[in-house]
């Protein structure tokens, strides 16, 4: 009688390391691919795409000082009262900032052609 | 022709699983079971190459049609993601591999081929960002798929082999005896 192939074999554990080095591999490429940061002012638009620390000046004026760190984004000081900015700490993408006196958007750059992909 | 009807008992099999397996949701919401690539793995497994392209294909067209996707962006990419995935599965066959690193392979190139497809129809690379979770997802649905096939491949080539491949009449033995193998 035919014998039916095993359900694990030791050989087995090669192949699904190399799909977890693959997917790892895949992963690391990914989140290092810099996503740009944009800083939308009120009559200036500043796009940030490699880490470090910015500062932001509209018309001469400072107005705040905004750390980008590849995937992330904060705001560490700046001239509005209430500081709101930069209470909201490290962003990722997706997130935004928004600071309302000086009317400052921080936003990622991540643009898709599609809503959504069923299948 | 016990080999015709042997395939089309397996499609018919496969396809009813593509259309019932949309009524059993999935954790995630991106995933799917994917229960009928299972059957597709027995036979690539089991028998060889050409019977799993031809239950592949016939299990795609026929469950596009059940389902009412036919010529749909879903029903090509479905398409050719089991083609290639029986592919795959019936040339790494002939090693000495297990059920399980057979369709965790499998539901990889599955998946890759998937976004290939997906991304000449949007016309944009950006579908890879998906590519990291979507063979996470398909490596749980391709274990749970392995699981079933190795079950299946148990089932259907050693207990009740005489079911299908008998030479001698059924009534040779005792009464009875003609599914106890």
């Amino acid at each position: 009688m035919k014998k039916v192939r095993s359900f694990f074999r030791k050989k087995d554990v090669v192949l699904i390391i190399l799909i977890f080095v693959v997917l790892i591999f895949s992963i690391l490429v990914s989140e290092k691919k810099g996503s740009k940061v944009v800083v939308q002012g009120k009559d200036f638009r500043k796009i940030l795409s490699k880490p470090g620390t910015y500062d932001i000046t509209e018309n001469g004026r400072f107005l705040m000082k905004v750390e980008f760190h590849g995937n992330r984004v904060r705001v560490v000081e700046s001239t509005c009262p209430l500081k709101l900015c930069v209470k909201t700490g490290w962003v990722g993408p997706g997130g935004t900032i928004i600071c309302v006196p000086n009317e400052v958007i921080i936003f990622f750059e991540e643009k898709t052609d599609y809503d959504t992909v069923t299948w | 022709m016990r080999r015709i009807t042997f395939l089309s008992v397996l499609t018919a099999l496969s396809s009813t699983f593509y259309v019932l397996e949309n009524l059993l949701p999935f954790p995630v919401p991106f995933g799917r079971w994917g229960f009928s690539n299972s059957v597709v793995l027995m036979i690539a497994s089991e028998i060889g190459f050409g019977d799993a392209l031809i239950v592949a294909s016939a299990k795609s067209i026929l469950g596009a049609l059940f389902s009412g996707r036919f010529l749909s962006p879903s029903f090509l990419t479905g398409f050719f993601g089991a083609v290639s995935a029986s592919l795959v599965e019936s040339f790494l066959a002939r090693f000495d591999f297990g059920y399980l690193s057979l369709s965790a392979m499998g539901s990889f190139v599955n998946n890759l081929v998937q976004l290939i497809v997906i991304s000449f129809l949007v016309g944009s690379t950006k579908t890879f960002l998906l590519f990291p979770l979507m063979v996470i997802l398909g490596l749980v649905s391709g274990t749970v798929n392995a699981f079933l096939a190795s079950k299946m491949g148990g089932i259907v080539f050693e207990n009740y082999s005489r079911f299908f491949f008998a030479q001698k009449k059924a009534t040779d033995g005792i009464t009875g005896d003609r599914v106890r193998s």
